[in-house]
């Protein structure tokens, strides 16, 4: 597997580095005019909708449902544990088996190297290993391989593009905003590659002046929606283009829910009382006066575009800077409709409030610096984070949804965690080891928690999902699927990013970049099939088995065209060489599924082989690619 | 007693079950099997159609420039308004062929709408009910009760899903899914514009070789077999989706649905819409198992500012015109068509209805645009044993108020009824309910509900249309 992203990484940077971290506050002169009632009212709608869309997100990745999934799905797969005894040798191992060896919680024996080689591939950089890599693994007989083997991959590349898409589908950088989300994308890839403490990452997110786009895809997308009310203005320096209660309250929503693990939309309508007893203890308390003051560290932002005259719309370039008057909800005109009774907003003018602590900004200071410091100093920003990546490692989180936390519940009899102990564990070691995220992977990486089998021994009980007694199954990922196909089937991806070839999806910036010449569409509806959120919408957390996948992994383009013997690409070049149909079946089986074939699979496979070699080659290739121990990372 | 906070909150498996909303799939643990199904016996479904169509025309069609004309101060002078059947008058411009098939056609103009956004309707328009996020989970979308209820009817040479829709995961709400009922129940959604590269072209030759691929996948996989069967019914599942795939792309009749000729991209046009229409089209034509399409014009109607601003994107005339092409090639390809039985044509016995979530405002607003109404919306019916013709209800001079809800209630109908139209068209019992739901409250396929005042929605399917 080549190293090389094919990217130029460098040039985008310096650019993206001058946006963030040069501090220009371009002032705007004169006094915008008041909100016509038309468009306050197609604001305030907005407001609405966008609120109810993300409180009825789909909230299906449960961790019932995960567990259940990965026990279906545990069927269809070869995995052997391996015999070796479970070493407990991290805080994770014994907050974890210490609570299974008191409730008498059987566990999964220890992953054999192959079931982790293709995992850990799989988490770390989104990829299968190729033959040769596992190869390499599977010889190597040292004590500390895995450990090395989580090492050498936390410093590829393909780490960057794979936890950048990951962090791209949570900020929403859809890609629409043009230059500035590729620069945002090669920006979040430094931070990730050069492991930058990520409360740094989050403070330069959350506090940019110049151009916003290159740093915050949220605001990108703020700037978006207002776009399109872009006609209703009086001119460039409108500021209602950019300036609307709605657009704060969407972004203020945003940042609770992927840097604190909150949704607290629900109260930028309404009082948590008498709404969301049954749901959250901690938002049934908060009042609508306390999301008012928390968005109001937003209040004094002002996003300015740069008008074209010619199409009346704004150039996708923002300046940020925070002169504007204040959070005052007296600017939006009352908008009620009877299947929504909460509205109006009452008018009054809001001062900034952190609503985990009450905390104002200091006299003088900059409100988003202040916000920034309140959020990444706070002890759920490191619980939020851990449980993030948790959730991403272990297929099921500590708390599900990701934005799910109830803060009433995060220990006791009652507790919401799967494992209190062990999230405020992992928290604060994320908190004293600076805020690292390559760091919080591996610690979680390296223990036994992780690398247990997937296969559990004996009878299965919905009472253990809590124990992580095995490692979770979970489907791929859109973009998993199909870079796990051209690297398995050596024919990689022909997209262009800036002119530059792009072998790999997570190479792209954002999933539209896939594009829609050559092999764009069937990509595109392969990626959908697999829930590849299009980033304009929350990302929908479900992702698991249907038809439609079946279907397409079976007749699309992207795969048949991969496994054509014909064609330059791994079945090809085994058809032309001397290997025998023994080698031709072993090297297939380990760039699919990264194991060797059972004997019985062995007798079937090269019997197709024998029988024709270069069809029996292609065919067992697809066969191979449409077994569900392809699709799914065990 | 005293009562702890702890005793009146569900446990967190309780809020797990009942608390979130799923919107995209299916609830994957199904508590309670077999369902038991009350037959109220009280409805005599007319059974006149044996196919559907369902075209959503997502972000609201406005009534009163379309379907229930209203000329006033903001009509545009190019709209070329001219008389055309029963009474009606339509835009010449806007619709140049639906206005000439307006005597085949009825429409319902009294209709009402319960929500004002867009995400809440479309659920509503989708599931056949108000949203409720306490049960969402389990409420099925009308599509997957259809194809539930026509189970019994499937033949063994039927391979296709009985629902399918299209472009709909692009929707407010999503894809539904089949809340409670089961799995393959559930719609199978196609892109439309994916779809066709993904899955067409020649298929000559490539059966042959899908059938000798999938003879060595069955034989790699038949090795887990023995843990498959240990593992019980669940395990089975994702072999399930496999197997039906297989059996999809196996059926000759698949090339023929994924075909569309140059011809039939410049008639019903070569977009989302359009090619969705061809899709229900090749579906119904197929003969292969589906019964009922789901066909989303994707949120092209949301006219809030300059909808007769031809500059702009989406604008009226644009939405309009293509709802035109898509609509009545395909009224005219089902006409055209043979039915199952002699002297009669597919749309005989394919009811097609279009219909949107809500309507819009009677009057402009300041940006010459028209936001969401709920007063009154229209919904157009042809085909599948509807009278050709019947115009149901009549609004006041500028569309906003009801004066007849054209039907034998005082209260006007809404997108409940609509549904109960369907299934009545399809033979199925529209007050049928589920008792053992999983949160244990009742399922009424379509059931009565009170909202306060005078405002009521009604179990009753738009019978005028029928007589």
């Amino acid at each position: 597997m080549s190293s090389a992203t094919g990217i130029g990484v460098r040039a985008p940077l310096v650019a993206v580095a001058a946006a963030c971290w040069t501090l220009t506050v371009w002032a705007q002169a004169g006094t915008p005019p008041p909100a016509s009632g038309a468009s306050a009212v197609a604001a305030q709608r907005q407001r609405i909708e966008q609120a109810h869309d993300d409180v009825r997100r789909v909230t299906e990745s449960t961790a019932r449902d995960a567990a259940r999934l990965s026990h279906e799905l545990a069927a269809a797969i070869e995995a052997d544990a391996s015999n070796r005894p479970v070493p407990r040798q991290t805080f994770i191992d014994r907050l974890v088996f210490d609570r299974m060896d008191r409730d008498a919680v059987p566990h999964a024996g220890l992953a054999s190297d192959e079931e982790f080689v293709r995992r850990v591939f799989l988490d770390a950089i989104g990829l299968p290993p190729t033959p040769a890599e596992v190869r390499e693994f599977l010889s190597d007989s040292t004590a500390d391989k895995r450990a090395r083997l989580i090492d050498s991959l936390l410093a590829r590349d393909e780490f960057t593009e794979q936890w950048a898409w990951f962090f791209g589908d949570l900020l929403r950088s859809s890609g629409e905003s043009g230059p500035g989300s590729q620069a945002f994308h090669f920006w979040l890839r430094e931070q990730l590659a050069v492991d930058r403490p990520y409360d740094r990452f989050v403070y330069d997110l959350l506090t940019p002046s110049a151009k916003v786009h290159a740093t915050l895809p949220s605001l990108a997308l703020i700037g978006r929606n207002n776009q399109l009310k872009s006609r209703m203005v009086d001119g460039p320096d409108d500021y209602r283009i950019h300036n609307r209660l709605d657009a704060i309250d969407s972004l203020t929503i945003d940042i609770g829910r992927v840097f604190l693990g909150l949704n607290i939309s629900c109260i930028s309508c309404h009082n948590g009382a008498r709404h969301l007893e049954q749901v959250n203890t901690w938002l049934a308390a908060r009042t609508r006066k306390e999301f008012f003051e928390q968005a109001a560290f937003f209040g004094t932002t002002r996003m300015i575009g740069n008008w074209n005259d010619q199409i009346k719309n704004v150039d996708r370039d923002l300046q940020v800077d925070d002169l504007w008057k204040g959070y005052d909800t007296g600017d939006d005109a009352p908008f009620s409709t009877l299947a929504e009774s909460q509205f109006p907003r009452p008018k009054g003018v809001f001062e900034p409030a952190f609503m985990l602590t009450g905390e104002r900004p200091a006299a003088g200071a900059h409100p988003r610096a202040e916000l920034a410091r309140m959020i990444t100093s706070h002890p759920q920003f490191a619980r939020a984070t851990v449980n993030l990546i948790w959730g991403r490692l272990m297929t099921v989180g500590f708390v599900e949804p990701y934005d799910g936390f109830d803060l009433n519940r995060l220990s006791g009899a009652d507790a919401q965690p799967t494992n209190p102990e062990l999230l405020e564990a992992l928290a604060a070691d994320f908190r004293a080891g600076g805020f690292r995220l390559k760091q919080l992977i591996r610690t979680i990486m390296t223990s036994s928690v992780y690398q247990l089998s997937s296969r559990f021994p004996g009878a299965w009980d919905d009472r253990y999902i809590n124990y992580y007694p095995r490692k979770y199954v979970r489907v791929m990922s859109g973009p998993e699927v199909v870079d796990a196909v051209a690297e398995a089937t050596g024919v990689p991806m022909r997209f262009t990013l800036t002119g530059e070839p792009a072998r790999r999806v997570k190479q792209l910036t954002a999933p539209q970049d896939v594009g829609r010449r050559g092999e764009g569409q069937a990509v595109d509806s392969l990626m959908q099939s697999f829930f590849q959120s299009n980033r304009r919408t929350p990302a929908p957390s479900a992702n698991k088995p249907s038809t439609l996948q079946a279907l397409l992994m079976m007749r699309s383009t992207v795969v048949n065209d991969r496994v054509e013997t014909t064609a330059n690409g791994r079945a090809g070049e085994l058809v032309a060489s001397s290997a025998t149909a023994a080698q031709i079946v072993d090297e297939l089986f380990l760039a699919t599924l990264a194991r060797g074939p059972r004997p019985e699979e062995a007798r079937a496979a090269v019997a197709a082989v024998e029988a024709d070699r270069q069809r029996g080659t292609g065919n067992l290739l697809w066969a191979l690619l449409n077994t569900a121990e392809f699709l799914v990372n065990h | 007693m005293e009562r702890r906070l702890s005793d009146v909150l569900p446990t967190r498996r309780e809020v797990l079950r009942y608390g979130g909303v799923a919107l995209a799939g299916t609830w994957v643990d199904r508590l309670v099997w077999p369902l038991e199904i009350r037959a109220q016996g009280r409805t005599n479904p007319r059974g006149t159609a044996r196919y559907c169509i369902f075209i959503e025309l997502g972000g609201a069609i406005s009534q009163m420039d379309c379907w229930d004309f209203k000329e006033t101060k903001w009509t545009p002078k190019d709209l070329d308004v001219t008389p055309v059947a029963n009474g009606l008058y339509m835009s010449q411009t806007l619709f140049p062929q639906l206005s000439k098939e307006m005597s085949k056609v009825s429409i319902v103009r009294s209709m009402r709408a319960n929500e004002l956004i867009h995400f809440n309707g479309q659920y509503h328009t989708q599931a056949g009910r108000t949203l409720n996020p306490a049960v969402a989970r389990e409420i099925p979308a009308f599509g997957s009760v259809i194809s539930f209820e026509l189970a019994s009817q499937r033949r063994e040479t039927d391979t296709f899903p009985t629902y399918v829709s299209t472009a709909l995961t692009k929707a407010r709400a999503g894809s539904i899914g089949s809340g409670f009922l089961p799995t393959w129940a559930t719609g199978l959604d196609l892109d439309p514009l994916t779809v066709f590269e993904a899955f067409g072209g020649s298929m000559e030759g490539a059966n042959a070789v899908l059938n000798e691929r999938w003879q060595l996948l069955t034989s790699l996989s038949k090795i887990n077999e023995s843990q498959r069967k240990a593992l019980g019914q669940r395990a089975a599942d994702y072999q399930t989706f496999y197997d039906e795939a297989y059996r999809i792309l196996g059926d000759e009749r698949w090339p023929a649905v994924f075909a569309a000729s140059d011809d039939d991209r410049a008639r019903y046009g070569d977009d989302e819409f359009g090619l969705g229409c061809i899709l229900a089209r090749n579906l119904l034509t197929a003969n292969a198992g589906t019964r009922f399409v789901y066909v989303y014009d994707g949120d092209r109607w949301d006219h809030h500012a300059g909808i007769f601003d031809r500059s702009l994107e989406w604008n009226h005339y644009r939405t309009c015109t293509r709802l035109d092409k898509g609509l009545v090639s395909l009224m005219h390809d089902l006409a055209a068509l043979p039915g199952s039985r002699p002297g009669i044509s597919l749309l005989d016995e394919t009811l097609v209805v279009a219909q949107s979530e809500f309507g819009r405002t009677p009057g402009m607003n300041p940006v010459a645009g028209r936001d969401h109404y709920k007063g009154t919306y229209s919904g157009l019916y042809v085909g599948g044993g509807v009278k050709a013709g019947r115009i149901v209800g009549r609004t006041d001079a500028d569309g906003g108020a009801c004066l007849e809800t054209g039907w034998k209630y005082k209260g006007q109908p809404c997108m409940d009824n609509t549904v109960a139209t369907i299934y009545s068209a399809l033979g199925i019992d529209w007050k049928k309910s589920v008792t053992n739901t999983p949160s244990g409250r009742e399922y009424v396929y379509v059931d009565t509900v009170d909202l306060g005042g005078s405002e009521r929605i009604f179990n009753d399917e738009i019978a005028p249309l029928f007589e």
